[in-house]
This record gives C-alpha cells, sequence and structure tokens, in this order.
C-alpha cells in the first residue's frame, strides 16, 4: 500500500525578478511558460488535503508574481493546511503582507544572497538587497513568523558569522544556512560555486556554536553540501514517499529535478488527479520502495535512511538515473565527485552564468 | 530551565492539527510535522498562554487522577524538549 503524502510544493511561475545563479529552477525555461489558473490549483489544493497532505509550500520563481496568491493562501488554509511561501519579497511584497496574512498564511522564507548589495548583487544578477531587508522587516512587524534562508557557497561561506547577526537583528524564527545544491543552474555554476574543505568546515564551526548559544530562542539549520558528506542527502524524504512538487505548468514530480528523466511523462494535473498521480502514475512508481535498487545500495544498510540519494543527481552527473547517487563514497561514479572537490581545492575561477529563459551556454 | 511558573503557549509558527487520516494530532511548522499521542496532544491543547506549568499538571493530573509530581515530571521534559526545538514560547500570550 502506498504511504500517503505530507507535503505538497506548489511552483506558481518561473518568472522571478530575481537571476540567482544557484536556482533549482530547469535550464529550459523557455519552454515552460504555461501557469495553472487558480481554479485549477484550487482543485489541486482540494485533492492534495484529500489524500493526506498537511503542509503547502508555495514557491517558484517568484511567488509574488502570481496576482491570486492571497486567494490560493485562503484556499489552503480554508482546507487546513499549513501554509508557507519562498519569498524574495519583490515586487512589492511588503504591501500585499496584511492581505497574506489575513488570508491565514502561517510563515515566510525570505532568503538573502549576500550580507551586502555587491555580493548579493553578484549572485542574483541585479541590486535586490535592500529591498530583501526591508521586506523582512515588515514581516516580523506584523507579528509573522520569518524564515531566513541563506544558500551557501565559496563566495558567501566566510560571511557566516554576519548572517547569524542579520538573523537575531531581524529577530528571525529560524535561520537556514543550506549549502548550493548543485542541480539546475547551480549545476551550470559548479566551478564557481562549490567551496573548499576546509571553508565548510569553518562554517561549520560557527554554526555549531551559535546553534547552542541560540537554543530555544532561534532555529538554526546548517546543511552540508552532499558534494562533502560522502553519503546521499535523503532526497525528497525517498521517491514518491511524502512530498508532491507541481511545477506552474502543473507536471506532478517526485523531485525538483526530475523534468527531464525518462519515464517522467503523463503526470500532469491538468490531465490526471493528484490520486491517480500518486498512487498509479509511472512517473511516482518509478523510483518508489527499493526494488529500483542498484548495488551497493540494494543490500546496503542506510538504504531506508538515505534512499539511494537524488535520482535526479544520478541522471544529470552519471546520465543513468537509477544508479546510486555520485555523492555517495560507495558510487561507482564518486570519481566525478572527487574531481569536482579537487578543482575547489585549487579555487578554479569560472565565470557565473545568471538564470534566464534562454539555454544556458554548454558548461 | 523550564519551571513550573513558566507559562507556555505554541511559538508563532505553529499549529496544532487534528489529523483526519491518522487520528492523531500534529504539531506542523516550517517543512516539518511531529506526529503526537493522545497525552502529548493533551498538554499543548492546554499551553493556551493562560495557564503555569503548574497549572496544566494540576488540571491533568485531576482529569486522570493520577499524582501530581509524576504528571509534572513528564510534562516539563516534554516541554521543555519542545522549548529546545522553538516549538513552544513562554510568556502570557499578550
Amino acid at each position: 500500500m502506498t504511504e500517503r503524502p505530507y507535503s505538497l510544493i506548489a511552483e506558481l511561475t518561473y518568472r522571478c525578478p530575481l537571476r540567482c545563479v544557484y536556482c533549482s529552477n530547469p535550464l529550459d525555461l523557455h519552454r515552460r511558460r504555461s501557469e495553472l489558473d487558480l481554479a485549477t490549483w484550487q482543485r489541486v489544493l482540494t485533492e492534495a488535503e484529500a489524500l493526506g497532505v498537511m503542509q503547502v509550500s508555495f514557491s517558484g520563481g517568484e511567488p509574488l508574481l502570481r496576482d491570486d496568491l492571497e486567494q490560493l493562501i485562503a484556499a489552503a488554509h480554508a482546507l487546513g493546511l499549513y501554509t508557507n511561501i519562498a519569498t524574495s519579497g519583490i515586487p512589492n511584497g511588503s504591501d500585499r503582507l496584511a492581505a497574506l496574512q489575513q488570508a491565514g498564511i502561517d510563515s515566510i522564507q525570505v532568503s538573502v544572497q549576500d550580507i551586502a548589495a555587491a555580493g548579493s548583487k553578484r549572485i542574483a544578477g541585479g541590486d535586490f538587497h535592500a529591498d530583501k531587508l526591508a521586506f523582512a522587516a515588515n514581516v516580523k512587524s506584523l507579528g509573522l513568523p520569518l524564515t531566513l534562508n541563506v544558500v551557501l557557497h565559496r563566495h558567501n561561506l566566510d560571511h557566516i558569522e554576519s548572517f547569524i547577526q542579520l538573523a537575531e537583528h531581524l529577530d528571525a524564527d529560524r535561520l537556514e544556512l543550506a549549502n548550493t545544491q548543485y542541480q539546475g543552474w547551480a549545476l551550470v555554476n559548479r566551478a564557481a560555486l562549490l567551496p573548499s574543505r576546509e571553508q565548510l568546515q569553518q562554517a561549520r564551526e560557527v554554526a555549531t556554536a551559535a546553534r547552542a548559544r541560540l537554543k530555544g530562542r532561534m532555529e538554526l539549520l546548517f546543511v552540508m553540501p552532499d558534494y562533502y558528506s560522502d553519503r546521499p542527502k535523503p532526497c525528497m524524504a525517498g521517491w514518491g514517499r511524502r512530498f508532491i512538487l507541481i511545477a506552474p505548468d502543473g507536471q506532478a514530480l517526485p523531485c525538483h529535478g526530475a523534468h527531464n528523466l525518462p519515464g517522467m511523462s503523463n503526470s500532469n494535473v491538468r490531465e490526471h488527479s493528484l490520486q491517480w498521480i500518486w498512487q498509479d502514475s509511472p512517473a511516482f512508481n518509478l523510483f518508489r520502495g527499493e526494488a529500483w535498487m542498484p548495488q551497493p545500495c540494494r543490500t546496503c544498510e542506510l538504504r531506508s535512511l538515505d534512499f539511494g540519494g537524488c535520482r535526479c543527481q544520478a541522471h544529470a552527473l552519471s546520465g543513468n538515473a537509477a544508479e546510486t547517487d555520485p555523492t555517495c563514497a560507495l558510487a561507482p561514479s564518486h570519481q566525478l565527485i572527487l574531481a569536482a572537490r579537487e578543482r575547489a581545492e585549487n579555487a578554479e575561477s569560472a565565470t557565473l552564468q545568471y538564470r534566464s529563459m534562454a539555454t544556458p551556454a554548454v558548461r | 530551565m523550564l519551571t513550573r511558573d513558566d507559562i507556555p503557549r505554541l511559538a508563532g509558527k505553529v499549529r496544532l492539527r487534528f489529523d483526519r487520516h491518522s487520528g492523531q494530532h500534529l504539531l506542523l511548522y516550517p517543512e516539518r510535522g511531529m506526529q503526537l499521542d493522545a497525552s502529548a496532544a493533551e498538554i499543548l491543547q492546554l499551553c493556551d498562554g493562560s495557564r503555569t506549568v503548574g497549572a496544566v499538571v494540576s488540571e491533568l493530573a485531576q482529569r486522570h487522577r493520577h499524582e501530581c509530581g509524576e504528571v509534572e515530571r513528564d510534562v516539563l521534559a516534554f516541554l521543555q524538549q519542545l522549548q529546545d526545538r522553538c516549538l513552544i514560547e513562554l510568556g502570557a500570550r499578550t
């Protein structure tokens, strides 16, 4: 019997004022401009709740670019779902906070790229830093729960102390210090973003000390990059096990990067009920459970904890989605990870390619 | 450390919800959820910012005809865990 999903990630749009070099959105954005309308999202939310979903996170792209975001939050709230948005606050997020609060929003996650304007601009491709800080302050002034999110990489890891101070200054409820996951645009820019091991260790020590100091006052997460973990991350808590992601065009996915995996067709909510997609679609059953697992996963005692890692990462790096995630030290393609680490140690310089609706140049 | 004189309530980011699929209560907060057994849910329903821990303990002890000392140990241990994880806050609801 299939387990129930707990979380829905609703990617409302791929449009975004920012052009972050580590965006997890797919590279072929130009082919993916169509968006579900409000009525379809309302049906999807109802079907999700019926399946067992308890939480919905609205993201994108930039969810504020949907004029009906307030109505979507209200619909989810009316179903009893816990609602979160992942936003930059741009454009004009502050003007909409009161309506979002009225609609019943439970939590707001705001990302910052760096601690100062210049570093932020380098990553986001534009001047957004001051507006983001103002937005985050406005979230708190309305008494709404604030998560400050920072995606970490070679250019901002050394600022970790300042990120923690910023979160305290903003009175954030949570601080997520999450290393870049090298998929989507981040994989294109990996050579320019991947940190050295020493950098990571120093940052982790600072974060660990701060977590102890802030215990009971602010929740602090530090997420290591799987490139340095030697064990893969438990991607989405297992394929088709807890999460449903719905892309702006309505394609339901078990993982952020699954758009272009072989076998991912026929999972669009425009054509199918969410119940069929979750329980019966080939897409959600492709890597569900353990039957698909190759060695060394098949007999590994960690397989029920890490689920063999990320299928999309395996596909992107080795060309075989059914292979053990190359970040695992036991994977046949682990050499690819070691080579990337070695280049990072040598601080190989590379130019940044900004997220855009055009396909990136070959890496 | 949490004491019997503190007034606990759920943190702003936390919702206590009945889950019709499992028949149990859940705590929901960003990116996570926590399944609660019946006694944990009962404790948290009383933590509404109007009672001290001591008052929560008395209420539970009376309801279930248990000894206060035993209940207090369990309640304090449970709430301390939640406070360490920033899931409850202390002080009367304003």
